[in-house]
């Protein structure tokens, strides 16, 4: 049979396919693999043909049919078309199904059969499908035309033989445009020609299983995806006298799919970009590292990293290897503990950063690698670093900052020490008197603690309140005191002789305090009383050697020359010379006794004092004829002699004032005691004392106030209240001892 | 003067111990007593302990002492002697002058307080009535006493 008889009859077959196919429309291989169902058909058997396709057609079968409808293939075979079988087909939900069944084979060009084709027609609705056969050929055919899948019959030459509606649709040419046309003249392009030839091989050869998935043009010039189902058509002989192409867009689907892929492109890119990100962060961060590193080897500290459990260095910056005077080599062989000075106290100070401290270090010994020592401040920190603890230190050499800080300690410290070791007696006194600092020196002076002194007002350590007040008072009239004579109270009751030199300072207007200077000058009143007293001895000691020697021998020579006067016979010549020696060994005496007394008024005795004042007074009436009188009632006693002395010498120098400068006719001298002073008070009824003292008279005032000072007391010279001069001198304190201790002695 | 001296010697002459402990004193007062025809130096002392050991032998009628002598004072020397010869009369005399100690001299017992630099012719009584009898000694006066070897009948200011 040629070729166009073939196609013909094929096309003769394929005309009564359709116009058979009213009702259910079952394709399946030779194995009985459904290879096309139509909804009609799977409608019938309670499916979808998704469902069915690719399910053998036995699976639709009862168990006890299947030999029946096997036999029935096989009469198909025989019986190519035209037989009708009556069949029992098995519903998707078991129930049983009655059909019609038109059978046609499909044969390839060598005749042999490839495919089945089954018209199914319900035996229960039989007589109304039947009847509606005729209605419903037009809409299968319309349904088919709807079918979205296209149907292409090619010819041997691959040349369209039919092209159903919905490959019109699909690509965009009408059935008589695409007639007899190549598909690379219509819907292949040139890039998916060789695989399109590939496929077209197998087809010829025959192969049922040459599907393929391939880009197709449209007329639009759209590029659609679709999905080709082949089935090479064969003469009997097997000869492929066609194909038979089922086509499905598949372009929404690709695109689903691209886009799915594209989706998943943009994540890859994105996880790409992503990854380039970390990488340029990776970058980031080594060039900040870099940085770093770069900061840690310019910053002028030396700043070196240790691994914290090893304490073994590994990194250092150039100012620490010329700090501790190390190549880096060498430093980073080294361990914390090779340069610190104080191995035990940078410990204590690691184990405390490791802790989390991150302490600062203001002072540390550390050590170069000659063995120098030198202070530096440190600022710890800790890292991790590759999973390992490190410490950093950043290390600053105070060398310089700590000369100076100890110099200005070594001037602070030699101020205080200025201060406390002054052997000045230092005291700052605030305005209102009270002691706001005090020295060791004034310590001493007051024989009292600094908690006894410190707060308390001033007067209270001065032997005289008048003093204190006095100096305060020349200090608030901003005057500054030189050589302020004043005696302070010293615990041990022995008052101490100073001098005082104050002056306040001021600020605004404002006297912030007084600083006093105080000069210890007992040992030098005791040097000057001592000499005093020496020279009071010496008089003494002259006194009492003309008085108790010379004069005693004038007295025997005086009653030698009285016995010669007596011996001698009376009215002559010569016993009126030996009554002339007489008479001049005797003024001679007097003389010498009178002497002896201005040399040593007063004698050594508890009385002497008063004795001696009493013999002023009387020699004063018989000398100048003025009324002197001496009270002393009751008797004071006054042992010490140096004391007695000088207050005789302040006596006389009153009374000597009173009758040569104020013209005195009545003297008044007395001696009283009260408790531990005794007071010396002369007053007269002279012409005072002048406005203008004459020099000599301001000299003996000052000798009398000096001579008071000297035995610890005060002179006050003052006007009488019944006219005329007053001078009392009072000697207090430890210088007496009690009225009974004297009477003992 | 001398009819005065004359009207004495009659009686025995009065027995004087010298305590000085200058020896140009004693020696002095020696020769001027000596001459008086009633007065007798019956004994010299330098110290007031040589004098109270000299009292038994020398018997004297008057102790003619100085105020000022080597160990005790003058008024304790009074007062021993007052109370171990109470029948002996002192006379002090001294260098000082009598507003010293004259008063102190008689309360302690002393009969008299002769100043020596007045001069030998106040102790032997010079132009004044010389010593004789027992009641001469009663020269007082507020604020001292002086006294001689003789009976001296006045005051002295």
């Amino acid at each position: 049979m040629p070729a166009s008889e073939a196609l013909r009859q094929s096309e003769e077959r394929y005309r009564r396919i359709v116009e058979t196919t009213h009702e259910g429309i079952w394709m399946a291989d030779l194995d009985g693999v459904t290879t096309f169902v139509n909804q009609q058909m799977s409608r019938m058997l309670g499916s979808t043909p998704e469902q069915m396709l690719g399910r053998p057609v036995f699976d639709f079968v009862f168990e006890e049919d299947r030999a029946v409808v096997r036999q029935h293939f096989a009469e198909f075979l025989q019986q190519p078309a035209g037989k009708q079988v009556k069949e029992r087909l098995r519903r998707g939900n078991g129930a049983e199904l009655w059909v019609l069944v038109a059978a046609s084979v499909f044969f390839d060009a060598h005749n042999q059969p490839v495919s089945f084709l089954g018209m199914f027609t319900a035996i229960t609705d039989l007589k109304s499908a039947e009847e509606s056969l005729r209605k419903s050929e037009a809409r299968l055919k319309l349904q088919i035309s709807r079918m979205p899948i296209a149907h292409i019959l090619w010819n041997s030459q691959f040349q369209v033989l039919s092209w159903n509606p919905a490959a019109e649709r699909m690509f965009g040419y009408t059935e008589p445009e695409a007639l007899g046309k190549h598909p690379y003249d219509l819907i292949v392009s040139r890039a998916v020609q060789p695989q399109v030839d590939d496929i077209w091989r197998r087809l010829l050869q025959g192969d049922t299983t040459a599907h393929s998935v391939n880009a197709n043009l449209t007329k639009e010039g759209r590029t659609i995806t679709c999905q080709w189902s082949n089935t090479p058509i064969k003469e009997n002989d097997g000869t492929v006298v066609g194909v038979l192409s089922m086509a499905q867009d598949i372009t929404e689907r690709v695109r689903a799919e691209e886009a799915l892929r594209d989706a998943q492109h943009k994540l890859e890119m994105r996880v790409q970009e992503r990854t380039a990100e970390l990488q340029a962060s990776n970058q980031a961060l080594a060039e900040s590292g870099e940085k770093y590193r770069r900061l840690f080897e310019t910053i002028s500290d030396a700043a070196f990293v240790f691994e914290a459990g090893s304490r073994q260095f590994v990194e250092v910056n150039e100012a620490a290897l010329r700090l501790y005077g190390y190549t880096r080599e060498e430093f980073l062989e080294l361990t914390h503990s090779a340069i610190t000075a104080e191995p035990e106290d940078s410990e204590a100070a690691i184990q405390l950063t490791l802790a989390g401290a991150a302490p600062r270090i203001p002072l540390r010994y550390h050590k170069q690698k000659d063995g120098t020592i030198f202070p530096v401040e440190i600022s710890a920190s800790t890292f991790t670093l590759k999973g390992r603890p490190m410490a950093c230190g950043i290390i600053r050499d105070i060398t310089a900052r700590k000369q100076a800080e100890e110099g200005l300690l070594r001037r602070e410290q030699e101020l205080a020490d200025f201060f406390t070791e002054s052997p000045l007696g230092l005291l700052w006194v605030g305005p209102d008197g009270r002691i706001l600092r005090v020295n060791q020196a004034e310590l001493v002076l007051l024989g009292r603690t600094r908690d006894e002194v410190f707060g308390r007002h001033v007067s209270e350590f001065h032997g005289g309140v008048k003093a204190a007040a006095d100096v305060l008072n020349r200090l608030a009239k901003r005057q500054t005191v030189q050589n302020y004579r004043a005696r302070l109270r010293h615990t041990d009751s022995t008052p101490r002789e100073v001098l005082i030199d104050a002056n306040g300072l001021w600020e605004q207007e404002r006297l912030v305090h007084s600083r006093w200077f105080t000069r210890d000058i007992t040992r030098r009143v005791e040097l000057e009383r001592a000499i005093l007293a020496i020279s009071e001895r010496e008089q003494r000691r002259l006194g009492h050697d003309l008085h108790d020697d010379l004069c005693q021998q004038l007295a025997g020579i005086e009653f030698l020359s009285q016995r010669l006067v007596s011996d001698l016979p009376a009215r002559t010549t010569v016993r009126a010379r030996a009554k002339e020696i007489a008479q001049m060994v005797q003024r001679a005496m007097t003389q010498t006794r009178d002497l002896a007394r201005g040399l040593s008024p007063v004698r050594l005795e508890a009385e002497g004092l008063t004795d001696a004042l009493r013999e002023l007074a009387a020699g004063t009436r018989k000398v100048f004829g003025c009324d002197c009188r001496f009270r002393c009632d009751p008797p004071v006693l006054v042992p010490d002699h140096s004391v007695a002395i000088h207050l005789y010498r302040i006596a006389q120098e009153a009374v000597s004032n009173a009758i040569k400068h104020g013209q005195a006719r009545r003297i008044e001298l007395g001696l009283t005691a009260n408790g531990r002073s005794v007071t010396l008070a002369v007053a007269d009824n002279g012409t005072g004392i002048p406005s203008k003292l004459p020099k000599r008279k301001g000299m003996g005032l000052r000798i009398m106030r000096y001579r008071a000072e000297v035995i610890g007391g005060a002179v006050i010279v003052e006007p009488h209240p019944g006219g005329g001069t007053r001078v009392v001198c009072t000697v207090t304190e430890g210088l007496l001892p009690s009225g009974e201790e004297r009477n003992t002695k | 003067m001398k009819a005065t001296r004359s009207q004495r010697t009659a009686k025995a002459p009065k027995r004087i111990l010298i305590v000085d402990d200058h020896p140009i004193t004693r020696y002095g007062l020696t020769q001027l007593i000596s001459h008086e025809p009633d007065l007798l130096v019956c004994g010299e002392a330098e110290s007031a302990a040589q004098a109270l050991a000299a009292i038994n032998a020398a018997r004297p009628d008057l102790v003619l002492a100085d105020i000022t002598m080597p160990g005790k004072s003058g008024l304790e020397f009074i007062k021993d002697l007052q109370a171990q010869h109470p029948g002996v009369a002192v006379l002090v005399m001294s260098m000082h002058d009598e507003t010293i100690y004259a008063e102190r001299v008689l309360r302690a017992g002393g009969r008299g307080y002769i100043m020596k630099n007045e001069g030998g012719g106040e102790i032997i009584g010079g132009d004044t009535p010389g010593l004789a009898g027992a009641d001469l000694y009663k020269q007082e006066h507020v604020g001292g006493s002086v006294g001689s070897l003789h009976p001296a009948p006045f005051q002295r200011g």
